[in-house]
C-alpha cells in the first residue's frame, strides 16, 4: 500500500515535471507562420521546418562543435587539475591545507560578471581573445573551483588509514593518486565532469564576450542570434533549435544517469 | 589533518604536494581572482569605461543609502532562503524516493530533463508559463481557480516567488544526482547493518542514510548558498530586474549599474560587497564543516 | 587498508583508458582555432559590428554596391545582445580588437561616448551628403556632439499604428483622423472582443513608447523641452499624458503589459489584436510572417491635442567610424558613399524600413504608403526617447515607466512622474560634470 502511495506520488511528481518540457516540445513543433502564442496540443509538424530555418539563420553546427570541443576540454582540464589538488590538499603533507582550500574555492565565489570588462581586456592584450584556447582556458578555470570542491569533500569520506600515509617519494605519491584515490573519486569526477560540461555547454555570457567569429563562438550565442530582439524569427524556431542544442547534453545524462543507477548499492 | 602532522614534512614531499596544488591555483588565480582584484581596485574610481577618476569611498557611501540596492539585498535574502528549503530539499527527497521503486527512472528522467535545457529555451518557456495570458493561468482557469489567476512577473513578491519556482524545476535535478553520487558511496554493509537492527522506512533514513550523506550534503548545500546569492540568469531572462528595479538581485543591480548605466566603479563596488556577503556566508557555513570533516 | 577499498585489476586498464583520453584531449586542444573575424578584414575590406546578426546578408548587400563605389566592402561581426555589444564597444574601442566600422545610437547615447574620443569627425561626409542630397541637413544634429557630426543615419523609422485589416473589416471600422476618432476605433474594437491596442513593456524598454507618444500628441515642443532637460516631469502637460495613459487602461484599451511584439504578426492575421504603436522597422517581422498590405496597415497617429503642431517620433540607428580601427581612412570613404541613393536602395530592400534617404524605399506597401503620409504631413520629428536624454537617465526612467504599466493607477503616475524627476535631477548634473 504504501509503495503504491509512493509509486502514484513519484508519477505524479514526473508529470508535474514534464509539463513545462511538453509545452516547449509542441510549442518547437508549430509552424512558424501559424504561430499565435504559446500552444497546448500538435496543429503542426513543422519541426524540421524549424530546425532548418534556425541553421539556415546562424551557423549552428560549427557552433555545436565549438561547444563540444570547450565543454569537453575545459571540464577534462578542470576534473583532472581539481582531483590533483584535492588528493594534495587532502592526501599530502600540505601546511595550511585549509588556506588553500579557500583560494581555490574563492574562484566560484566571484559574481561572474564582473570578470567580464577586465578579462576582456587581458584577453585582447595576450591575444587570446576570440582563440579557441582562451575559451577553453577561461571554461576550465571557471569549472576547477566546483570539481575541486566536490572531489575533495569526496575524499574526505575515503577511510583513515588510507590517508595515513608513509613518506613517500614522488613516483609514491603519484602511484598512490592513480591507483587508490583517483578510482575512489570516480564517482564525484564524473559528476563534476558532467556539471561542468553543462554549465560550459550553457554558457552566454562568455561566449558573446571572448569571442566573436563564427569558428569560436560557442552554442549559446549562436542561438543568441535568433532570439536578439530585432530577430522576427519567432519563439517556435528558437525552441526547436534550443532542443536540438539540448540533445547532446540530455544524451550525456541519460547515459550517466545508468553509471549512477548501476553504482547505487543502496536497494537491497 | 594529515599522519605527518607536527613533525616537519620533507622537503621532497612539500615539493611534489606543491606541483599537484600548483595547475588549480594557477587558473584560478589568473583568471578569477586577479580581474577580481582588480574589480576591487576599480570601486575607488568615477569610472564611465572610457576615462577614471578616484572617488575612494564614494561609492560605497552611496551604496547603503540607495533604495534598489536594499531592495535587491531583501530580494536576494529570498532567493537564499527559497534555494535552499525547495530545490535541495526536493533533490534529497526524490534521489531517496525514486531509489527502489519501479517508477524512480521515470520519475529521475523527467527531473533532470530541464537541468539540460537551454537558457534560451528556459526563458521562452517561462514566459509562456507566467505571462497573464499564459499557461499558469490558463490551467488556473481551466481548474476553475479563476480567483488565483494573476500578473505572475508584474508585482513583487510574487515574480520573485514565481522565478525561485521556475528555478526549482530546473536545478532540482542538479541537486538530486548530486545526492544520488551521495549515496553511491554509503557502504552495502552500512545499509544491511542497520536493516538487521529492524530499521526500516523514515528510521533508516534518518539513522543511517542521512548521516552517511553529510559530505555530499555539504558539497549541495555549499554549492546552492553560492549559486542563490549569486542568482542572475533567470531573472535577467524573465524579468530583467523588473517592473521598475522590484525584481533585482545583487548580481543584476551590479551588471546594471556596470553595463546598462556604464558605471563601472559603482558596479565594482556592487561586486565587491556582494563578493563579501557570498564569501562571509560560505565561510560561517563551511568553517564548522571543514573543521570536522578531520 | 581494508580489502573493499583495495584497487581491482580493472583499475589498471581503466587509468590506461583515463590516461588516453587525456592525450585525445590534447590532441583536440592542440587543433584550437583562432577567430577568422578578429583582426583586420582580409583584402580591401573594412569590418563593421552590430548587434543585430539578422541583418548580416543586407550588410552584405550594401557592401557589395560599396565595394563598386569605393573599392571597400564590408565583412560583418554582430554580438546578438544589446547590452553585451554595448559592453564590447567600450572594451574594445581603446584595443587593436576594435573594427572599422560600429553601429551605435544616434542622440545622446552617441555623445556619451563620441566625447571620450574614440570616434571620428564625420563633418565632411555630412557636407558632402547633403549637398547630394541624400539626407536632410536637420537630421545633423542628433548625430553631433559639440557641433561635430560623428556617425551617419543607419535606417530612420517612424513610431505609427500597425493594424490588423482583417479585425477592422470584420468590425467596419475604418483608420481614423481624429484623437477620438482614434480612442472610438480602439473601442469599438474591444467591444468586438478583439485586443484594442497590444502594449508590451512590464519588462522591456518598451514601456517609453506610449510615453513619449502622447507627450508628444499634446505638445511637442513640451517633448522636446522635457528631454533636453529644460521642462519638468512634474509639468502639467506631463501629468496630463500619464492621466489620459491611466485613462486609456481603465478603458480597457490595451492589452496585458506582458504583451509580446513577435505574436502580433499571427495575432492580427487571426483579427484578434487590433492595434500595435510601434516603430516601423517591426514591419520586417511582418513581412517574414508571410504578412502583406492585405492583412495589415500602417498609419500615423493623430494629435491628441487637434491645436498641437503634428509630430512623429523618429528613430535612426547609427553608423561610426572608430578612430583606433585598423583601416580609418578606408572606413570614412565607405561611410561617404553609405547614404548614396543605390546602396541605400539594397539596403531598404533587404530592411523593409525606411532611410535617412528618402530616394529609397522598401518594396513593402505599408511602409511606402506611411512614407508618403509622412511627407504630406511634415510633421515635426522627434527624437525617440531612448537617444533623447542621458542614458543613465533614460534607463532608470524606462524601468519606472515599465513599473507603471504594470500597476496603472492615478496615484502610480503621480509617484511615476515624482521619481522620474527625482532621477532627471540627478542625472543632468551627472552628465555635464
Amino acid at each position: 500500500m504504501a509503495r503504491r502511495l509512493r509509486n502514484a506520488l513519484l508519477v505524479a511528481v514526473a508529470l508535474l515535471w514534464l509539463l513545462p518540457t511538453y509545452l516547449v516540445v509542441v510549442n518547437a513543433f508549430t509552424a512558424a507562420d501559424e504561430y499565435v502564442g504559446p500552444r497546448w496540443w500538435f496543429t503542426s509538424f513543422a519541426l524540421f521546418e524549424n530546425i532548418s530555418t534556425a541553421f539556415a539563420t546562424a551557423d549552428i553546427g560549427q557552433a555545436m562543435w565549438n561547444t563540444f570541443l570547450y565543454s569537453a576540454g575545459s571540464a577534462f582540464i578542470a576534473v583532472v587539475v581539481a582531483a590533483l589538488a584535492s588528493f594534495a590538499v587532502v592526501v599530502m603533507p600540505v601546511r595550511r591545507p585549509v588556506l588553500w582550500f579557500w583560494l581555490i574555492y574563492a574562484g566560484t565565489l566571484l559574481p561572474l560578471q564582473v570578470f567580464l570588462s577586465p578579462l576582456f581586456n587581458a584577453y585582447a592584450v595576450t591575444s587570446l581573445y576570440d582563440t579557441q584556447y582562451g575559451m577553453v582556458l577561461i571554461y576550465a578555470a571557471l569549472a576547477v573551483p566546483f570539481a575541486f570542491f566536490v572531489v575533495r569533500n569526496y575524499l574526505t569520506t575515503a577511510p583513515k588509514e588510507m590517508r595515513e600515509a608513509a613518506q613517500l617519494d614522488g613516483a609514491g605519491w603519484f602511484t598512490m593518486f592513480l591507483r587508490i584515490h583517483l578510482p575512489l573519486a570516480r564517482g564525484a569526477m564524473v559528476a563534476a565532469f558532467l556539471f561542468q560540461f553543462l554549465a560550459t555547454w550553457n554558457d552566454l555570457l562568455f561566449g558573446i564576450t571572448l569571442s566573436t567569429s563564427p569558428n569560436v563562438r560557442p552554442l549559446m550565442a549562436a542561438l543568441a542570434e535568433l532570439n536578439g530582439q530585432y530577430s522576427g524569427l519567432g519563439p517556435p524556431v528558437i525552441l526547436a533549435a534550443g532542443l536540438v542544442a539540448s540533445i547532446p547534453t540530455v544524451v550525456l545524462f541519460l547515459s550517466f544517469q545508468r553509471f549512477f543507477v548501476n553504482a547505487l548499492r543502496l536497494t537491497p | 589533518m594529515v599522519a605527518v602532522t607536527g613533525r616537519a614534512a620533507p622537503w621532497a614531499a612539500r615539493t611534489w604536494a606543491a606541483l599537484f596544488i600548483a595547475p588549480a591555483v594557477a587558473l584560478v588565480g589568473a583568471l578569477l581572482v586577479l580581474p577580481f582584484l582588480f574589480t576591487v581596485y576599480r570601486s575607488f574610481f568615477s569610472d564611465d569605461g572610457l576615462s577614471r577618476s578616484w572617488v575612494g569611498l564614494d561609492n560605497y557611501a552611496t551604496l547603503v543609502t540607495d533604495e534598489s540596492f536594499l531592495r535587491s539585498l531583501l530580494n536576494t535574502g529570498i532567493w537564499t532562503v527559497g534555494t535552499l528549503l525547495l530545490p535541495v530539499l526536493l533533490g534529497l527527497v526524490i534521489a531517496v524516493a525514486t531509489n527502489s521503486s519501479g517508477w524512480g527512472r521515470f520519475t529521475r528522467f523527467a527531473v533532470v530533463l530541464p537541468y539540460a535545457l537551454s537558457g534560451s529555451v528556459t526563458a521562452i518557456l517561462w514566459n509562456f508559463m507566467l505571462q497573464t495570458d499564459g499557461g499558469v493561468n490558463e490551467i488556473l482557469g481551466l481548474l476553475g481557480l479563476s480567483s488565483l489567476e494573476q500578473p505572475w512577473l508584474l508585482e513583487w513578491p510574487t515574480n520573485t516567488f514565481a522565478m525561485i519556482l521556475a528555478t526549482t524545476w530546473q536545478a532540482t535535478g542538479a541537486n538530486m544526482i548530486l545526492f544520488l553520487v551521495g549515496l553511491q558511496a554509503i557502504p552495502t554493509e552500512t545499509i544491511e547493518a542497520g536493516r538487521l537492527d529492524g530499521a526500516g522506512g523514515f528510521r533508516l533514513l534518518r539513522e543511517v542514510i542521512l548521516p552517511q550523506l553529510k559530505p555530499i550534503s555539504i558539497v549541495v548545500i555549499g554549492i546552492s548558498l553560492v549559486g542563490s546569492l549569486k542568482t542572475f540568469d533567470i531573472v535577467w531572462l524573465l524579468t530583467r530586474g523588473g517592473p521598475g528595479t522590484a525584481s533585482e538581485t545583487l548580481a543584476l543591480t551590479m551588471y546594471r549599474q556596470t553595463f546598462t548605466l556604464s558605471r563601472y566603479g559603482y558596479g565594482a563596488a556592487v561586486a565587491v560587497v556582494l563578493t563579501v556577503i557570498v564569501l562571509a556566508a560560505s565561510w560561517i557555513y563551511l568553517r564548522r564543516q571543514l573543521r570536522s570533516d578531520d | 587498508m581494508s580489502a573493499k577499498t583495495l584497487p581491482r585489476a580493472m583499475v589498471d586498464r581503466r587509468t590506461v583508458l583515463r590516461l588516453g583520453a587525456g592525450l585525445g584531449a590534447a590532441a583536440v586542444l592542440s587543433s584550437c582555432a583562432r577567430g577568422t573575424l578578429t583582426r583586420a578584414a582580409s583584402g580591401a575590406d573594412v569590418t563593421l559590428t552590430n548587434d543585430n546578426p539578422t541583418w548580416a546578408s543586407g550588410f552584405e548587400s550594401i557592401g557589395k554596391v560599396l565595394r563598386e563605389r569605393t573599392g571597400h566592402g564590408v565583412s560583418v561581426r554582430a554580438v546578438p545582445d544589446v547590452s553585451g555589444y554595448q559592453q564590447l564597444v567600450r572594451m574594445s574601442a581603446r584595443t587593436d580588437s576594435t573594427t572599422d566600422l560600429v553601429k551605435w545610437w544616434n542622440g545622446y547615447r552617441l555623445r556619451d561616448i563620441a566625447r571620450s574620443g574614440i570616434f571620428a569627425d564625420l563633418s565632411t561626409v555630412w557636407d558632402d551628403a547633403e549637398r547630394r542630397g541624400w539626407v536632410s541637413p536637420a537630421a545633423r544634429e542628433s548625430f553631433s556632439h559639440d557641433g561635430r557630426p560623428y556617425a551617419i543615419p543607419l535606417y530612420q523609422s517612424y513610431y505609427a499604428i500597425f493594424y490588423s485589416k482583417p479585425a477592422f473589416e470584420r468590425l467596419g471600422l475604418t483608420v481614423p483622423s481624429t484623437w477620438d476618432e482614434f480612442i472610438a476605433t480602439a473601442e469599438a474594437l474591444r467591444d468586438g472582443g478583439v485586443v484594442p491596442i497590444g502594449s508590451g513593456g512590464a519588462t522591456t524598454w518598451e514601456s517609453l513608447i506610449w510615453f513619449q507618444q502622447l507627450v508628444n500628441g499634446l505638445d511637442p515642443e513640451f517633448y522636446r523641452a522635457l528631454t533636453e532637460g529644460e521642462a519638468s516631469y512634474t509639468d502639467d502637460t506631463a501629468q496630463e499624458a500619464m492621466a489620459l495613459w491611466t485613462d486609456m487602461y481603465d478603458r480597457g484599451l490595451f492589452s496585458p503589459p506582458d504583451f509580446a511584439v513577435q505574436e502580433a504578426p499571427g495575432r492580427f492575421a487571426e483579427g484578434t489584436v487590433g492595434m500595435n504603436l510601434y516603430g516601423t522597422w517591426q514591419a520586417a517581422s511582418y513581412v517574414q510572417a508571410g504578412l502583406d498590405e492585405e492583412t495589415f496597415g500602417l498609419f500615423l497617429l493623430p494629435a491628441v491635442n487637434p491645436g498641437a503642431p503634428a509630430a512623429v517620433v523618429t528613430e535612426s540607428g547609427a553608423l561610426a567610424v572608430s578612430e583606433n580601427g585598423h583601416k580609418r581612412s578606408e572606413a570614412l570613404a565607405v561611410a561617404g558613399d553609405w547614404l548614396s541613393t543605390d546602396a541605400q536602395q539594397v539596403w531598404v530592400d533587404f530592411l523593409n524600413d525606411l532611410s535617412a534617404n528618402t530616394a529609397a524605399l522598401p518594396p513593402v506597401q505599408p511602409v511606402r504608403d506611411l512614407a508618403r503620409q509622412v511627407e504630406e504631413a511634415r510633421p515635426i520629428l522627434a527624437t525617440r526617447y531612448w537617444e533623447a536624454s542621458p542614458p543613465a537617465l533614460i534607463e532608470g526612467n524606462v524601468q519606472e515607466l515599465s513599473a507603471f504599466m504594470a500597476n496603472p493607477t492615478a496615484a502610480s503616475a503621480r509617484s511615476t512622474l515624482q521619481r522620474m524627476q527625482e532621477r532627471a535631477d540627478v542625472e543632468w548634473e551627472m552628465w555635464s560634470l
